[in-house]
């Protein structure tokens, strides 16, 4: 994951995604197909609304966290091609845990996404494969934390390469 | 179904039906491009070489559809205000290019807010499964709902 394999995924260690900007575009066109809600999708009803103004969806706002995810993981993967070393895969997501909006995110904000490592441990049903659990999270232009969530990922292990 | 639902329309064990909806090939590449760009979401051998068997939806996309889902059978027509929260999502079984998709939204409990006047928030379970029945997504999260004017 991110170029790194389970050994070196230590608990603590904090990764950086880059951000993504959100645009009336952007946050419209989501709302649009996936949050067709009033207070998303009408100027008017949204400033009656919790905010005074047209929010992202929720999953707007982890959709943008998984597209910097996976261009970082892309990125480290070209690198490490690139070195002639080992691709270390990534297997799929079983799912998330305690996904948390925690402010809005409106047109014009800049997200910045990380991950921490909480948790890594080796798999003993699966020798190839150890199993990691991250809290993702985002942050906006003024570094308040606008959206966090927990996840687990499969991640292939160095060990195993070596044998 | 016009009318407008309040926080006082919900109510325990109440269930909305979902879907039928079905996953085109267009838009799990459409979703993936923009948001999730693996090679088993964009293209059908990369998906048949993968561990999900095929040209599979992202994980987060189909979390979307059943949020389309949701606004479909009943928040779009509802004083919605937004959530705080999912407490758990569960990606059980990959959603596949022709896929028929149904579920359901139960409401499990309904309570005022203590910090919002005027505001109620229901706790749901969602889910979606396929023409066989085997259950592709669940969910449990909030909505901030509001309650009728006085």
């Amino acid at each position: 994951m991110i170029g790194l394999h389970l050994e070196e995924l230590q608990i603590g260690r904090k990764i950086d995604l880059g951000h993504y900007v959100f645009t009336s575009a952007n946050i419209a066109s989501f709302s649009r197909r996936f949050a067709p809600v009033p207070f998303h999708a009408s100027e008017e009803m949204a400033r009656a609304g919790l905010f005074g103004k047209t929010a992202a969806a929720g999953f707007h706002i982890c959709s943008a966290w998984m597209i910097c995810f996976v261009t970082t993981n892309a990125r480290a993967r070209e690198r490490l091609a690139a070195e002639g070393k080992a691709l270390p895969d990534i297997g799929p997501s079983p799912g998330l845990t305690n996904v948390r909006w925690h402010q809005p995110v409106f047109a014009g904000d800049t997200v910045r996404n990380q991950m921490t490592i909480t948790d890594s441990r080796e798999l003993r049903s699966k020798p190839k494969w150890g199993i990691v659990t991250s809290l993702n999270e985002g942050f906006n232009q003024r570094g308040e934390n606008v959206m966090s969530f927990e996840s687990k990922v499969l991640v292939a292990r160095l060990s195993d390469l070596q044998n | 179904m016009t009318s407008q639902l309040y926080f006082e329309d919900f109510f325990p064990d109440q269930v909305f039906e979902l879907g039928p909806c079905v996953v085109t090939r267009q838009a799990i590449i459409e979703f993936a491009r923009e948001f999730d760009p693996q090679p088993f979401h964009l293209d059908e051998e990369a998906g048949r070489n993968s561990i999900l068997g095929g040209l599979a939806a992202s994980g987060w996309h189909t979390s979307a559809m059943l949020l389309r889902l949701i606004c479909d059978a009943c928040l779009s027509q509802s004083a919605v205000l937004g959530s705080s929260g999912m407490d758990e999502v569960r990606w059980m079984k990959p959603v596949l290019v022709g896929d028929v998709l149904k579920g359901q939204f139960a409401i499990v409990s309904t309570r005022a807010s203590t910090s919002r006047p005027g505001v109620g928030i229901l706790k749901f379970a969602a889910h979606l499964q396929d023409v066989n029945g085997e259950r592709k997504i669940e969910m449990t999260g909030m909505f901030f709902m509001r309650m009728k004017p006085a």
